[in-house]
């Protein structure tokens, strides 16, 4: 079996083994149903109707028909033809002497039938209630927890997964690839189920009617084998580039709605139609190729067995003639072959979907099995304080191969309560530092330490409560306002986040709006401005109190006057915590107790605002640039 | 929701079909024939059970089971060639139906994206599209033969034995009634399971989007509970609906059950009576089967249907949304302009009675820089925005080289602005054709002109593949700062002769700040030129500086005029921002 098909059972469906043993007993003994109607029938017509076969009346036996009864015969002392009596019932079967009922008892006998015959529907109607029951059950639930663990992995994972995947296609994954295990997939195994029953059971029905027609009608089986061999590779193929496919046209799409200013403002929209098209028109081939070699699928399965079952209808009419068989098993085993054909033309589908799931599930553990390469090491302590003492000890680090390294070996170290200021070229690593600060990325080389103990043995979750970041492009949730400053720190009491907002100057915002702290923020916070939802990020962090604060260039967004007003609280709370400070601006850096300049990932000076000055270098230019316009002002 | 606008809507969507009506007609036909021919079968085995087994016409045997054999093998290609054209039109319809949807979003207003949301938009475009793909070609042909069987096969059934299949017809409400019973809660719990996922969808959305923060805050856990509860809210709702299915479906087999009793024993019945043949006992209960199943789906349809309908009301919530922003009749094309750009006593309001621009009057030369400066939230970028079109004023009117913004096409206006947004949005692809994004034959020398401009030449060339690399899914990750030198680069490539800088250089450094704003100089030569910068000194340089406040202009002027000001809003500003750097430098 499929090593994915196997984890799959294994991890989602084997937590419901009593339902599905329960389904599979009551899909056996749905299977089941048709065989005992089939009975019923054979029972009535023989038993109680009492159809004989008729007798020629010109005896003219086909040629077809003679060289079968040679077959059947086997013999060659029925050259000269046929004894119209020797068709007459039942020297075959001695046991069963079938003497002509009257009309009275035929019709007693029929009350009879009509009991068992309802009965047996409506207790199948039932049972099909609890197996219809079950299934949705069982199938609801493994998706749901499918999803779950999905997005579980998905937020364990590092951001180097995010970086390199679209959003769109993670979207893709979670939604609607899982959706089709449910929709398709879990009907289909519970029916796969219901289909293996209904043909063993079938087989042992018809081996039981008759032995010798049975036999002829297992020969159809290898026809079934081979055609679902020959049509398995391309369908299965077709299936997983259509699904490539349409992840990518769900990725390209997302890409340009979101970005739809950039497509405006350079009026590509017909050019990104037709790249549009493009995608779209490969999802049409795969789809209706797919569709293609599915109804070919079918229709050979379908024709075999027809052929099949006619083939069949003509032997055992044949022994019927011969005597060798009655009327009631003929009808009995041709219905319990239908019943068995149906099943296995749903069998070679199920195969198809089962090649379509395995696709899907192998999808789902690619991203389950995505390696997370940034989580606790067994024995990671949790740190109920943080004094915020952090050292870098030669660090490297790369995103990617292809681009190199982007910190080329970092050694520093700042005492609890120190203010860094991070500056240098735009590229420098700024922001990549610090998010290896948050253990959001790891070093490719060299360790950090926070107050002594590498990060890499600190758990993640004591790293982030004592750490926060306030982001360069600031990211908020819809909801409240309220909901989304106490996004670090759930439950905390109106007072602090009131506290937290004046602290970065949001309180007058807030309180100009009609609701206040219960203001709704749209998707992304696009109602708000860029200044706003700087200050609002900035309010989350001082609300988490945090022993080491980092600020990602967070003034960069606000007027001159806000900014000045924030910087004044950031003082404040930059007071008694280590706080790493990215900027451009030399107003901001000269006030830290430290200045790290960083140019091509390469510590460029380190130390305090004078001292930098004194030595001129990369931040002495920064310094002249900046001093410029000061001058023109002043001067 | 009306029902009535639904049944509209669901027309409306029909047009998508009309031009492969002759290709389903077609399909129809086929269709048509098949379900006729798949008549045939019950009919043959009803021939030689009567005439040939039990009467004993055994001649006759080998014509009927080749007949038997014929059918379905004969009609095996129709029915691939059937499916074939079905699944080609109901792609085909998808296909354009999307691609509609795309032309329509696409040329609506900047407004209805910030409402509407990236996430809704995504599900409606890709999500309803499929469901709705399932019913509108594939169910409505099956509704057609569904009935041309149900009445084919009631036909028949009342040539074999009119009493059996007149009792045959006074059971059939039955169904109805059990329809009846279980659609409205199936519906009911449907369409509550339908609004969970939505709101699943957009909260997923946003916490992959922000997924940095989550991890920042150590929120993994609570949002995997958080989606844990969105998702199980969702499967009770499941729950529901499929368990009123199950009922629904026992109902009929209950009701079907007692139906094929009476038919099979009074069949027998009437065998005995010596009315009826037991092969035509046998078809009749085949037949029974056929006018069965085609029930039996369409309540399946009817169920479905629904959701359809749902999705097709969604689809057209898109597609009926005004282009607010179009091209007036009889617009014509903007010349090749000189950059003369006149903000007539502009007004604009996103809602009416809360203005964010008031009486903007601007007269820019060409070739002039304007700095927009002022407080968070004055108006500054809304008033580019108006400029690019991406909203109407509501009041005033806002020419270029003396044409009304409004008269002439928006494609030609936006051709000639180019525009750097304060987000840089780059898109899955190489760097090249990131930066020929606005100018996609644009010779490479141009393009390596245009990186050199923004400063990413350098960076392009230390990638591995150069400008071949790729940006985002597969390959490498940019820097805010090298995300928007790439952004400058892509707007200078298109030489536009209007620019519009928004915040574009407000996260780059200093140093390259100041390289790029060299190079600008030169790019911004002969260009007129809006920049909104909150670094005042990156504005020093401009020709005009207007200070807003509130949506109004408050000041305008040069650098020295306007610090001339005694308590002006530009000299606070001013001063405020180098209020620290001042006392710092001069204490050294």
């Amino acid at each position: 079996m499929n090593p994915y098909l196997k984890r799959f059972i294994r991890i989602y469906i084997r937590p419901f083994w009593i339902r599905v043993a329960l389904v599979m007993v009551l899909a056996g003994i749905t299977g089941s149903y048709f065989y005992i109607l089939g009975f019923i029938t054979k029972t009535t017509v023989d038993d109680v109707l009492q159809i004989r076969p008729g007798t020629a009346v010109d005896s003219g036996a086909s040629p077809a028909g003679q060289a079968m009864a040679r077959i059947h015969n086997g013999t060659e002392d029925r050259q000269t033809g046929r004894d119209p009596q020797r068709v007459l019932p039942h020297n075959w079967d001695t046991d069963r002497p079938k003497p002509e009922k009257t009309r009275a008892e035929k019709i007693k006998w029929l009350w009879i039938v009509f009991g068992v015959y309802m009965t047996v529907r409506l207790l199948f109607a039932g049972m099909n209630w609890f197996f219809n029951y079950n299934i949705a059950f069982v199938g609801n639930r493994i998706v749901f927890r499918v999803r779950l663990d999905l997005h579980q992995k998905v937020q364990k994972l590092q951001m180097a997964f995010f970086d390199r995947k679209q959003i769109g296609k993670i979207m893709s994954r979670i939604l609607d690839d899982v959706q089709l295990l449910q929709s398709e997939v879990t009907t289909t195994f519970v029916d796969t189920i219901g289909h293996v029953s209904k043909i063993l059971i079938g087989i042992v029905v018809l081996l039981i009617i008759n032995a010798e027609l049975a036999a002829f009608a297992l020969l159809a089986l290898p026809l079934y084998v081979l055609t679902y061999r020959m049509f398995q590779r391309p369908i299965s193929e077709t299936f997983a580039r259509m699904r490539d496919a349409y992840a990518d046209t769900y990725g390209t799409l997302e890409e340009r709605v979101r970005g739809i200013r950039v497509v405006y403002s350079f009026t590509n929209e017909r050019s990104e139609r037709r790249l549009f098209f493009r995608r779209l028109a490969s999802v049409f081939r795969l789809s209706v190729r797919n569709a293609m070699l599915n109804a070919s699928l079918r229709a050979v399965c379908a024709s075999i067995s027809a052929a099949a079952a006619a083939l069949i209808l003509f032997w055992g009419a044949l022994m019927v003639r011969d005597g060798r068989m009655t009327v009631g098993e003929l009808i009995y085993f041709n219905m319990s072959l239908s019943s068995l054909f149906m099943p296995l033309v749903a069998l070679t589908n199920v195969n198809v979907v089962i090649r379509q799931m395995i696709v899907v599930i192998s999808r789902v553990f690619e991203v389950l099995d995505e390696e997370i390469s940034i989580k606790d090491r067994p024995g990671a302590v949790t740190l109920k304080r943080l004094r915020g003492r952090v050292v870098f000890q030669n660090v490297r680090f790369q995103y990617n191969a292809l681009a190199g390294d982007v910190i080329r070996g970092l050694s520093f170290s700042v005492d609890p309560g120190m203010s860094v200021a991070v500056v240098g070229p735009s590229g420098a690593g700024k922001s990549t530092l610090l998010s290896m600060l948050l253990r959001l990325y790891e070093p490719t080389k060299g360790r950090i330490l926070l107050d002594d103990y590498d990060i890499r043995d600190i758990r993640l979750s004591s790293i982030r409560r004592h750490i926060s970041l306030v982001p360069q492009e600031p990211v908020l949730f819809s909801g409240t306002i309220s909901q989304n400053i106490v996004y670090g720190q759930d439950g905390a009491t109106p007072d602090r986040i009131l506290e937290a907002a004046r602290r970065a100057e949001l309180h007058d915002f807030i309180m100009s709006l009609p609701e206040k702290y219960e203001a709704r923020v749209e998707e992304g916070g696009s109602n708000l401005s860029g200044g706003q939802k700087q200050r609002i990020a900035l309010a989350m962090a001082i609300l988490t109190d945090p022993a080491i604060l980092i600020l990602d260039d967070t003034t960069s967004a606000l007027d001159a006057g806000t900014e000045a007003r924030v910087q004044k609280t950031l003082d404040r709370v930059m007071d008694g915590r280590t706080t790493f400070v990215i900027t451009h601006r030399i107003s901001t850096a000269a006030r830290a107790d430290r200045i790290l300049v960083l140019e091509n990932g390469r510590m460029a000076g380190w130390g305090t605002h004078e001292s930098l000055l004194s030595r001129g270098g990369v931040y002495g230019q920064l310094y002249e640039e900046q001093q410029q316009p000061a001058a023109e002002i002043t001067g | 929701m009306e029902p009535r606008t639904k049944t509209e809507n669901f027309r409306r969507l029909l047009e998508f079909i009309r031009p492969y009506a002759a290709r389903l007609a077609g399909a129809l036909g086929l269709t048509v024939s098949l379900a006729v021919l798949g008549m045939a079968p019950p009919l043959i085995v009803m021939y030689i059970v009567d005439e040939v087994i039990v009467a004993g016409r055994w001649e006759m045997l080998e014509v009927t089971v080749a007949l038997l054999v014929a059918v379905p093998v004969l009609t095996a290609g129709l029915r691939v060639a059937n499916a074939y054209t079905l699944s080609w039109v109901a792609h085909r319809l998808i296909l354009n139906v999307r691609l509609t949807m795309y032309r329509h979003v696409f040329r609506l207003a900047i407004r209805f994206h910030d409402e509407m949301g990236t996430g809704k938009v995504m599900s409606r475009m890709m999500g309803d599209v499929a469901t709705v793909r399932q019913m509108v070609t594939m169910q409505m042909l099956r509704i057609v033969t569904d009935l041309i069987s149900i009445l084919a096969a009631l036909g028949i059934c009342y040539g074999l034995n009119w009493k059996l299949a007149l009792l045959m017809t006074i059971l059939m409400p039955l169904y109805v009634v059990n329809y009846r019973i279980f659609i409205g809660p199936i519906r009911a719990s449907r369409r509550r399971w339908r609004e969970k996922m939505d709101d699943v969808s957009v909260g997923l959305q946003e916490r992959l989007a922000g997924v940095r923060l989550v991890k920042a805050y150590g929120r993994e856990k609570r949002e995997d509970r958080a989606f844990a509860e969105e998702t199980h809210a969702g499967l009770d709702f499941a729950m529901q609906s499929d368990t009123h299915r199950a009922s629904a479906r026992s109902g009929f087999w209950v009701v079907s059950g007692i139906r094929n009793t009476l038919i099979f024993c009074l069949g027998c019945y009437f065998v005995i009576q010596g009315d009826m043949t037991y092969g035509g006992v046998m078809a009749f209960l085949a037949y029974a089967m056929r006018v069965f199943e085609p029930v039996m789906n369409l309540m399946n349809v009817g169920i479905q249907i629904e959701d359809m309908m749902v999705s097709v009301d969604r689809i057209y919530e898109i597609l009926d949304h005004p282009v607010e922003i179009r091209d007036a009749a009889g617009a014509v094309d903007l010349p090749v302009v000189h950059g003369r750009v006149v903000f007539d006593n502009v007004g604009f309001e996103y809602k009416e009675g809360e203005p964010v621009l008031k009486n903007i009057c601007l007269d820019v030369q060409p070739g002039q820089t304007v700095a927009l400066v002022g407080h968070t939230g004055c108006g500054k970028t809304t008033l580019t925005s108006l400029l690019m079109r991406y909203y109407d004023v509501t009041e005033g009117a806002i020419r270029v080289d003396g044409h009304d913004v409004r008269e002439v096409t928006i494609r030609s206006l936006r051709k000639q602005v180019g525009q750097v947004l304060q987000d840089s949005v780059l898109f899955d692809m190489t760097i090249r054709e990131n930066l020929g994004y606005g100018k996609p034959d644009a010779p490479d020398r141009d393009v390596i002109n245009a990186a050199r401009v923004g400063e990413i030449h350098e960076f392009a060339m230390r990638t591995r593949d150069g400008y071949d690399t790729r940006i985002g899914d597969d390959g490498i990750k940019l820097s805010v700062g090298e995300k928007q030198r790439l952004s400058i680069a892509r707007a200078v490539l298109t030489q536009p002769a209007i620019l519009i800088l928004d915040e574009a250089t407000s996260s780059l450094d200093s140093l390259s700040e100041a390289l790029i704003q060299k190079a600008m100089a030169a790019v911004l030569k002969g260009r007129t030129s809006f920049v909104i910068a909150h670094r005042l000194s990156t504005v020093l340089t401009a020709d005009l500086i207007v200070v807003m406040d509130r949506g109004e202009i408050v000041e305008r002027g040069t650098h020295d005029a306007l610090m001339q000001i005694t308590d002006g809003n530009y000299r606070r500003l001013v001063q405020q921002q180098f209020a620290d750097v001042d006392s710092r430098a001069y204490a050294v």
